[in-house]
């Protein structure tokens, strides 16, 4: 038996092991340090940034501490569930990075504290709020109140490819590029070879909703009602804006097919673009920094193209305060610093996303590359400038109805105008739901 | 002996103490049966039976997890009926599990038949790595190569397509081929397993049976149908259950190389109670689907063994 | 009726190029992550390596995807529910092929009926019970209820069922219990059947793609094959070999592993499907 024991007992401790090693979690620790938990998302280069202020804040105020949940960005539809589970667990964290498609999802199920009494509260509150511009404070203005502080955006813009350009015999865009103009430019700069297969593209937009929202804005429509509480596909400048995409795929032959993958054809046409292949592409700031690794620099940055509006869509993150957090105070001063001109100023040397603060961005550091990088920013302050994201209550499923009627736009399988009344029913009925919760 | 010749019932004495005899060597055994199946029967009680109990009544709730629940009655079993969507993804599952099924099973048929053969232990080995290889690697991963591959205008099946001047296919980005795609990739993963299973088959078969048959004159088809098909019949039944209960389950595949798109043209069950739980975090909607979902399966497993006992040869 | 030579070399050369055709998407991961990331979408594609760039690797490795992390998680997971299926099921197993009980056959019916149960269904409630127990971003959710197979236990227990009774009578005459004879004499006896079962739960659970995406947040506790694929933007975003380096760099281990063990493999898998 003595035998037979033993190996019982050593195959439970194995488990035991391996199931300790698996459960190991930060704990808090109790006295008198206080713990922060941060979740938080954006790129390498970011991590590092904020890691470094951490670092910083932890020198300086040795009883408190720091602990980062660093979330890989794939799809917001993940890191807002996940978020919320969190949170029913009653594992919010205290500083909570969310981002203009997910505010008002995570405020309607009150899990942010207001951050208004701690502004006024803080003399260099409004140097900070300053450096900000207003357009993307407000997008985190609900009701009144201010629930986070804007840490990092990227709006949509459009990239084109100066030697092809030229090459195409076409004049520089000007500001008031429009979409006949990019129709009739990726038209002669798309390329095909003796066999038929395309060399060059003339155009490729930005596959995010972020960048079928900058479509429909063009056109001077939305998705939703300004509020964002109500349905606006059945108009037909939605319509419109949908069918030009899948004609520039289907009968322009201009535009690559996308596939189901955002993500994918992001990468595979940044890729083309920083060879040369592509003529116009549409996207964020963090494409630079693809065009650097690829040490590709004829192009240079324009509006989007309009046809009535000169709005563009754009995307914001920003830190908040999460409603059950026990040191609000401390969690605050921690956001102060994380949007600080340090911080900022590291993360605009990488070119990912455009910092929130004017003054970092009207420095040297961000206005490398491209010539027109002025724009990246300014764009903010005109008036029709930026206006942000669609993203209602139920982003997520608002997300993934729509992606299910466009890429069946773009398929070619269905008119815009049959695809947005379908979308449109789904959405009043999803949109009453999130209601009657 | 005594007894025997006095031929007299045994004492009462006699007879409890052979009873206590025997109950405690049966109760012993008993005891330590419930003992050995304790842990499993626990586990399986636990995350299986109470799951399931629980899923049960999720689906006659509505609840999102964020605000308290909301009692639905078999509400949400009526919107599953009349969900097209719901249909429309059963109707998916129902053509990826039978296309997959069938092709599989008859690729895998055919490569064994093919690799049955006094090879060299060198051809042997590498023949079975290259078809079992793909079977042991993790879906997510040979979806993110696949969705290379399948990339309808810089991707590598098109470009060898135009190559000999056909048209690329938009195996990604068409509604009308999405579901191929998947079905394509999944047989290419899968041939490895029914392969080695029905190689296995094959080899348990004597082989007096086939020198027999063609002794008598037998062609080659007839030895296959008539002989080795129902001598492999078991085996075949077997790759045929586990291909569909896992087929009908499909996820990670359609999952990472479609989302279920173009629209819904790709979207199996799974991945549309997945959608529905948790991204439309309606869980209690989710789990009346997931319900509907158990049911198909069990009235579909029940099918294939009555279909077995006509058809799979008992040796 | 021995086929002639030459219809074997026919059918070799047949089988050598389907089996091409199978291998054909490894060799493309592979070479495309051994060239310079700007080359990578080039076409036509290189199924053999023309470059050996190992800039990728590199990346891929000294990145913030922290691919030894996620690699460590999935070989605990594995690990855990490996040990897990082989005691519980050789145990349940063992009950259900020699020993009686009353409700035995009900008992084990209900338990096989387990193996249709799809995850999708005990999921939900599975994961809205683990966020309110607080089990979020940890691994035990993808542990513990693996710890049992139905199939396992069907499998063994078919096994169980061939072995002779003498060997067990024996062992009563020596006086010997129940557990005692379990573990003396039929587990070692099951060394084929127990290898088979821990390379199908192994390699099944090496492969779980749904349940970690669903539980797990922590990009720190995430398991390869969720973290790779969330990772695809990630790395490097546009520089598809290096997405390529990551997923070769995951696929690398498990290919060597199954070269050294293909043998024990292909058996265990051959006798589920005999015993099945």
């Amino acid at each position: 038996m003595k035998k037979s024991t033993a190996l019982l007992v050593s195959v439970l401790l194995v488990l035991s092991v391996a199931v300790w090693a698996s459960g190991q979690q930060d704990n808090s620790s109790s006295g008198k340090t206080v713990v922060i938990k941060v979740k938080n998302f954006g790129s390498d280069k970011d991590a590092e940034a904020y890691h470094a202020a951490y670092l910083k804040y932890q020198e300086a105020h040795p009883n408190v501490q720091i602990t980062d949940t660093f979330v890989p960005i794939g799809t917001w539809r993940e890191y807002t569930a996940k978020t919320l589970a969190e949170a029913a667990a009653g594992q919010a964290p205290d500083i909570l990075a969310l981002a203009s498609e997910s505010i008002r999802q995570i405020h309607s199920v009150d899990l942010l504290a207001s951050l208004d009494d701690y502004i006024k509260n803080d003399k260099d509150a409004s140097a900070m709020l300053d450096d900000i511009s207003p357009t993307l404070r407000n997008g985190f203005v609900l009701g009144g109140k201010v629930w986070a502080i804007p840490s990092f955006w990227n709006g949509i813009y459009a990239y084109y490819n100066t030697d092809l350009w030229k090459q195409a015999g076409l004049a520089t865009p000007t500001k008031d590029f429009t979409w006949d103009d990019l129709r009739a430019a990726a038209k002669k700069i798309t390329k095909r070879d003796s066999s038929g297969n395309t060399t060059v593209w003339g155009f490729a937009p930005d596959m995010w909703l972020n960048g079928l929202s900058s479509w429909v804005y063009s056109n001077g429509s939305d998705l939703l009602t300004n509020d964002m509480t109500k349905s606006n596909l059945k108009d037909p400048k939605v319509a419109e804006a949908f069918q030009f995409i899948a004609d520039l795929i289907n009968v322009d032959k201009t535009m690559p097919r996308p596939d189901a993958d955002a993500n994918a054809n992001g990468q595979s046409w940044t890729n083309l673009f920083a060879n040369g292949k592509l003529g116009i592409i549409y996207g964020g700031h963090q494409y630079t920094q693809v065009f650097m690794a690829n040490n590709f620099s004829n192009y240079d940055v324009i509006r989007i193209a309009t046809n009535g509006s000169h709005t563009s869509s754009y995307g914001c993150a920003a830190f908040s305060i999460t409603k059950s957090s026990k040191n609000k105070q401390v969690a605050w001063d921690i956001i102060k610093a994380l949007v600080s001109v340090p911080v900022q100023t590291l993360q605009s040397s990488q070119g990912t996303s455009i910092p929130s603060r004017r003054s970092v961005c009207a420095g040297a550091a961000f206005l490398k590359w491209p010539k027109n990088a002025g724009l990246f920013y300014g764009l903010l302050d005109e008036p029709d400038g930026f206006k942000p994201v669609t993203a209602p209550v139920n982003y997520t499923e608002f997300e993934a109805i729509m992606y299910r009627y466009v890429n069946q736009v773009f398929a070619g399988s269905m008119s815009a105008s049959e695809a947005m009344v379908k979308a449109d029913a789904e959405i009043v009925q999803a949109l009453a739901r999130s209601k009657g919760n | 002996m005594a007894n025997l010749l006095r031929r007299r019932a045994p004492s009462s004495e006699a007879r409890s103490r052979v009873r206590a005899k025997l109950s405690s060597s049966r109760g012993r055994e008993a005891a330590a049966g419930f003992l050995f199946i304790a842990p499993a029967y626990i586990l399986y009680f636990l995350f299986m039976l109470l799951p399931i109990l629980i899923a049960t009544y999720l689906s006659l709730n509505t609840y999102d997890l964020m605000h308290p629940m909301r009692f639905a009655g078999i509400q949400n079993y009526r919107e599953v009926f009349a969900d097209p969507r719901v249909w429309i993804s059963y109707a998916n599952t129902f053509v990826f599990t039978f296309s997959v099924v069938i092709g599989i099973t008859v690729f895998g048929l055919i490569v064994a038949m093919l690799v049955n053969r006094e090879f060299s232990r060198i051809t042997n080995y590498v023949f079975r790595l290259a078809f079992f290889l793909p079977f042991i690697i993790p879906y997510a991963f040979i979806a993110i190569v696949w969705s290379q591959f399948f990339n309808t205008d810089a991707g590598i099946i098109n470009y060898y397509l135009s190559q000999v001047g056909l048209h690329g296919i938009g195996w990604l980005s068409d509604p009308h081929y999405a579901l191929l795609s998947v079905i394509l990739m999944d047989i290419w993963k899968n041939i490895g397993f029914t392969m080695v299973v029905i190689l296995a088959g094959l080899q348990s078969v004597p082989k007096e049976f086939r020198e027999a048959a063609t002794v008598d004159g037998a062609s080659y088809f007839q030895v296959f149908f008539r002989i080795i098909l129902p001598m492999i019949s078991p085996v075949i039944f077997f790759c045929f259950v586990f291909i569909t209960i896992g087929a009908m389950k499909v996820f990670d595949a359609i999952w990472i190389l479609t989302k279920g798109g173009p629209g819904d043209s790709s979207r199996s069950i799974v991945v549309f109670i997945y959608d529905t739980a948790f991204t439309s975090y309606r869980y209690g909607y989710g789990s009346a689907v997931a319900i509907t979902l158990l049911i198909v399966i069990m009235i579909l497993t029940l099918l294939q063994f009555r279909v077995a006992n006509k058809w799979v040869y008992r040796a | 009726m021995k086929p002639p030579k030459i219809r074997t070399w026919a059918i070799a050369l047949l089988v050598t190029a389907f089996a091409v055709l199978m291998l054909t998407p490894f060799l493309w991961m592979v070479s495309t992550s051994l060239r310079l990331p700007k080359d990578s979408y080039k076409l036509p594609p290189s199924f053999l390596p023309t470059s050996f760039h190992f800039s990728s690797y590199i990346s891929v490795l000294s990145g913030s995807v922290p691919i030894l992390k996620m690699y460590l998680n999935s070989i605990i997971v594995t690990a855990a529910i490996v040990a897990g299926q082989l005691v519980t099921c050789s145990l349940a197993a063992y009950a259900f092929a020699r020993l009686r009980f009353p409700g035995r056959e009900a008992l084990f019916i209900i338990l096989l009926s387990g193996m249709m149960i799809p995850i999708q269904v005990t999921i939900i409630p599975m994961y809205i019970l683990f966020i309110k127990f607080g089990f979020t971003n940890t691994l035990y959710p993808l542990i513990v209820p693996m710890l049992v197979s139905c199939f396992g236990i069907f499998l063994v227990r078919q096994f169980f069922l061939t072995i002779p009774y003498d060997f067990e009578e024996s062992a009563k005459l020596e006086g010997a219990g129940v557990f005692a004879t379990f573990i003396r004499i039929i587990l070692p006896m099951s060394g084929s059947i127990l290898s088979a079962l821990a390379i199908i739960s192994g390699t099944w659970a090496w492969q779980m793609y749904f349940e970690p995406l669903i539980y797990i947040g922590d990009w720190k506790k995430m398991t390869l094959t969720v973290g790779l694929v969330s990772f695809q933007g990630y790395m490097g975003s546009g520089n598809l070999s290096t997405v390529m380096a990551g997923v070769s760099l995951a696929v690398l281990p498990v290919i060597l592993m199954f070269l050294f063990a293909q043998r024990y493999v292909i058996e265990g898998l051959t006798m589920t499907g005999l015993k099945g």
